[in-house]
């Protein structure tokens, strides 16, 4: 009985959260996107002078479900970025935590700072023209600056949008590792002898996961704020370059439905978010 | 702790002091950016094809690479990119900062009020805010702009505002809650201080120094949601390329240049791989870093856990220089660049009057020139002068430097503008501006003159000559530099009712000799019609005109205006040889041509002399008098070969 009750609560809460993070927050969003995207309100034919893109066509693609592939480039992208992050974040995370080399700790926090503080728009343009000097100076064009496909396309976009959340993971892990390295049970870990990739599996991954899992969708966050203008810089032919195009071409449901997945994206997110966090503290 | 500590302390903050010093470096950008600019911003300077000294060709396509010339390179319209960016400040940086403190007011009032009163409120406003940040917030500033674009600059700094404010209002709030569990507040409330004073006092004093950290964080957010929309196109200058098959052409729509505005069409120029373009991006994204610099510097130093925090007194000094400069440099700007409005003809007029007639009592005003020229740097005159005539035929020259009624420049004995005084009226008061004449001579022909001639000099010129009823104005274009390119000569307007009179273009070509007094030949009407200009003869129905000014013996090409129909000659006899025939041939039926109808014939006179001609197109009739110079008189460039049924004659007068 006390144990239903508890799971009664539970459910409760989740409700709650449910309700008060993502429902009526999507409802206020639906409700600004809307009143925006009327087409009573809404004068879009200076973007169409002004945006270049409006004019290049032949940049895009035709789709017949163009929010389909929008949606899906943009998680693609997002999903890429994302792996990416974490790829290059976790171990070097865990090697940061575990390494004694002062110097290089210095380093490495110094350029994950870099990395954390300048925006996704910065990196962007800055690989743009690293790629432009490249060219210009050397001849060397080894990768696409703009455009869509699963190819080498991929690698600039999520390059741009990937250095911001990789540093946050970076250093949300290292802080967890170097934290979980100094904890009584591993000294005692290490006292007994334990090797270190036991060490590794059996002690410090399990218990900074949880940290890992909440700076990843941080991270997430962060990358979907920043994917409108990595992929218009990259002309990456996702949401947010559709959203522009869409508004400039003045089909505007097609518009206000590309924003407000992007509100569904961000409320999933924000969901995840808070039950890691109720997750973190009722484990530590 | 001493003065050296604190010192030390602020030098071991490299974050604030960068930030600091970055930060009054863009806040003097945007006081003297114009002023200090080497180039004017909007002149199209680099040439595609540069002779140099010693005898090569350069040749460059703009936009061009950072040279000695151009530190930062030109832009796609060969624009200096260092000139704008340095113009461009005082712009951006106003509607960022403008919108910053918007977006903090919002933030702070709202994360205030529902941290400390929390209740159903502050669940609305958290709901609210969680559905704003849903949507990523360059999507939303797209549309809240695209939305007030009517409201013009106040709009757009309120799209800037209106996304982002959540954040700050949820920081706010749990800082709030934050300070009204310490102790203190607990120790304030319960000797029963209200909770206003609470609000006011302790409050603030906690939460105060976070103001300036968070401004400066969101001042750079601003700066930079501001560069991501003129990315995507949305700028408030309202400047842009026309996109072409081959990339952008001109021209302009608005001339202030902007940071925002100069990131438009970047990723055009990533493709084509063009470095200069993406300088702007470098820059505000540099700009926006300082910012971001001086709000980390500021956090730790107001931080009472920090190793860099400073004593109270310090960080009230340093915000104290920050809010200081912020004031000093909007006083500054508007000191520096915001000078009143250029003043009219009349209102020069006036100030010139009282000076004259202390320097030369009883001088009477002949003569007014606002005048023109490639160099300047917008769309004020570069001078405008008042002659002075004296009873004993002397000039004074009072000018106003940029139209400025604050800089007078008197010369005596000095005229700069070749006018001959001696057969000049004296000019009454309250006539028209000297604009609107100018605006209709860059109609009529003004304005394809100075695309072609890069320097010029335009003067507009008010007179009353001694043979016309009225002031009138005319206005001259002149090349400044080089021999190439003709003056033109658009006159003249009624200087009272701003409506052109007669003649309106002086010859073009001068004539062999004038037209004889009996021969009243109609006066002509410069007029353009779309790329058809002419020299016209108005009519209440027709006008008929011709590209040249003068009428020759043989062929004249000739346009007429109104009327539905193909034009035909009714009637046309010479004064001198009654048994002459003249005759129209080609005549092209009327086509619409910018909303009038036109139509176009060749009129072939056999012998010169003063002619009588009544032009019909349908039902419009015009009848004129002209007078054609013998074959030989016209120039070399406008002969046609000789036609049949007309003798070439010797240019001499009969």
């Amino acid at each position: 009985m006390p144990r239903a009750r508890a799971v009664g609560t539970r459910l409760r809460s989740l409700l709650a959260h449910v309700v008060l993070d993502a429902l009526l927050p999507l409802g206020v969003a639906f409700a600004v996107v809307s009143f925006l995207a009327d087409p009573a309100h809404i004068d879009t034919s200076e973007l169409r002078a002004n945006s270049l893109l409006m004019n290049t066509s032949q940049l895009f693609r035709k789709e017949s479900n163009p929010f389909a592939a929008a949606v899906g480039s943009s998680a693609i992208l997002m999903l890429t970025s994302i792996a990416g992050a974490l790829a290059i974040g976790v171990p070097a995370g865990i090697a940061y935590g575990w390494s004694a080399n002062r110097a290089l700790k210095a380093l490495a926090w110094s350029v994950s700072t870099l990395a954390a503080s300048l925006p996704a728009f910065f990196w962007a343009v800055a690989i743009e023209l690293l790629m432009i000097l490249l060219w210009v100076q050397w001849g060397l064009r080894f990768l696409p600056t703009a455009g869509f496909g699963l190819d080498e396309h991929l690698v600039l976009p999520s390059l741009a949008l990937g250095i911001r959340p990789a540093a946050y993971i970076f250093r949300l892990t290292a802080t967890a590792v170097e934290e979980i390295r100094h904890a009584d049970y591993v000294r005692t870990a290490i006292a007994k002898g334990l090797g270190d990739r036991l060490l590794l599996k059996r002690h410090v991954l399990p218990n900074a996961a949880p940290n890992i899992i909440a700076a990843t969708v941080l991270a997430a966050r962060a990358a979907l704020s920043s994917l409108v203008i990595v992929e218009y810089v990259f002309i990456w032919g996702g949401a947010g370059l559709t959203f522009v195009q869409a508004l400039g071409n003045r089909r505007l449901e097609l518009a206000s439905e590309l924003a407000l997945s992007f509100a569904v994206g961000s409320a999933l997110l924000a969901l995840v978010a808070d039950l890691v966090r109720a997750r973190v503290r009722v484990d530590s | 702790m001493s003065g050296r500590h604190e010192l030390r302390r602020l030098l071991a903050n490299p974050a604030l002091i960068i930030g600091l010093i970055g930060t009054l470096a863009l806040l003097g950008m945007g006081v003297w950016g114009a002023v200090i600019a080497p180039y004017d911003p909007n002149a199209n300077l680099s040439m595609v094809i540069k002779h140099l000294p010693d005898g090569t060709i350069s040749f460059k396509v703009p936009p061009t690479f950072p040279d000695s010339d151009h530190v930062f390179g030109t832009d796609a319209l060969g624009r200096d990119q260092w000139s704008r960016l340095l113009t461009g400040a005082w712009l951006s940086l106003s509607i960022v900062v403008a919108a910053a403190v918007l977006r903090l007011g919002i933030g702070f009032s709202l994360g205030i009020t529902s941290g400390w009163y929390g209740g159903p409120f502050a669940r609305l406003v958290r709901i609210v805010a969680a559905g704003i940040t849903a949507v990523p917030q360059l999507l939303l500033a797209i549309m809240l702009v695209l939305v007030t674009r009517p409201l013009g600059v106040a709009g757009f700094i309120a799209s800037l505002a209106l996304v982002g404010w959540p954040e700050i209002s949820e920081y706010l709030r749990a800082e709030v809650l934050r300070a009204k569990a310490q102790p203190f507040m607990e120790a304030a409330r319960s000797t029963g201080v209200p909770g206003r004073r609470l609000i006011t006092t302790h409050l603030a004093a906690t939460v105060g120094p976070q103001l300036l950290t968070v401004a400066a964080l969101e001042t750079g957010a601003v700066l930079l949601l501001l560069a991501e929309l003129g990315l995507v196109g949305l700028f408030l200058a309202g400047a842009t390329f026309l996109v072409g098959d081959f990339g952008p052409v001109g021209p302009l729509k608005g001339l202030v240049p902007e940071w925002g505005q100069m990131l438009g069409g970047l990723q055009f120029y990533a493709i084509t791989a063009e470095l200069p373009t993406l300088i702007p991006a470098m820059f505000v994204v540099l700009a926006s870093a300082t910012f971001a610099l001086l709000a980390d510097g500021l956090r730790a130093a107001s931080d009472p856990f920090s190793s860099r925090r400073v004593l109270p007194g310090t960080f009230g000094v340093v915000s104290k220089v920050l809010v200081g400069a912020l004031c000093f440099s909007a006083v500054g700007f508007i000191s520096v660049n915001v000078r009143p409005g250029a003043i009219s003809m009349e209102e020069g007029r006036s100030l010139a009057a009282k000076t004259a007639e202390t320097t030369w009592p009883g001088s009477e005003f002949v003569a007014g020139v606002a005048r023109y020229s490639s160099g300047a740097r917008d769309d004020r005159p570069e001078r405008l002068t008042y002659y002075f005539r004296s009873d004993r035929n002397e000039v004074l020259r009072i000018s106003f430097i940029k139209a400025d009624r604050l800089a007078v420049e008197v010369r005596r004995y000095e005229s700069e503008d070749e006018i001959d005084f001696t057969l000049l009226k004296a000019l009454p008061a309250n006539l028209l501006s000297y604009d609107g004449p100018l605006r209709q001579a860059e109609q009529n022909g003004g304005f394809v003159y100075r695309q072609r001639q890069p320097n010029y000099l335009v003067r507009v010129i008010l007179t009353w000559p001694n043979d016309r009823e009225a002031p009138v104005y005319e206005v001259t274009y002149n090349p400044l530099t080089g021999p190439q390119g003709n003056p033109l000569r658009v006159c003249c307007f009624d200087a009272k009712t701003g409506e052109a009179v007669d003649s309106l273009v002086a010859p073009r070509v001068a004539a062999p000799w004038p037209i004889p007094p009996d021969c009243t030949a109609a006066r002509t009407v410069f007029r353009q019609l779309d790329r058809f200009q002419g020299y016209f003869v108005q009519g209440g129905t027709l006008s008929v005109g011709s590209p040249f000014n003068l009428n020759y013996q043989g062929d004249n090409f000739i346009q007429m205006i109104g009327g539905q129909g193909t034009p035909r000659l009714e009637a046309a006899a010479n004064m001198e040889n009654a048994s002459a025939r003249a005759e129209l041939v080609n005549a092209q039926p009327n086509a619409s041509v910018a909303g009038q109808s036109l139509s176009f014939a060749t009129l072939r006179l056999p012998v010169p002399g003063c002619w009588k001609v009544r032009i019909t197109v349908g039902t419009a009739a015009l009848d004129y008098t002209l007078y054609a110079y013998p074959w030989d008189c016209r120039p070399q460039h406008e002969r046609f070969a000789p036609v049949p049924g007309v003798t070439p004659l010797p240019c001499t007068k009969t």
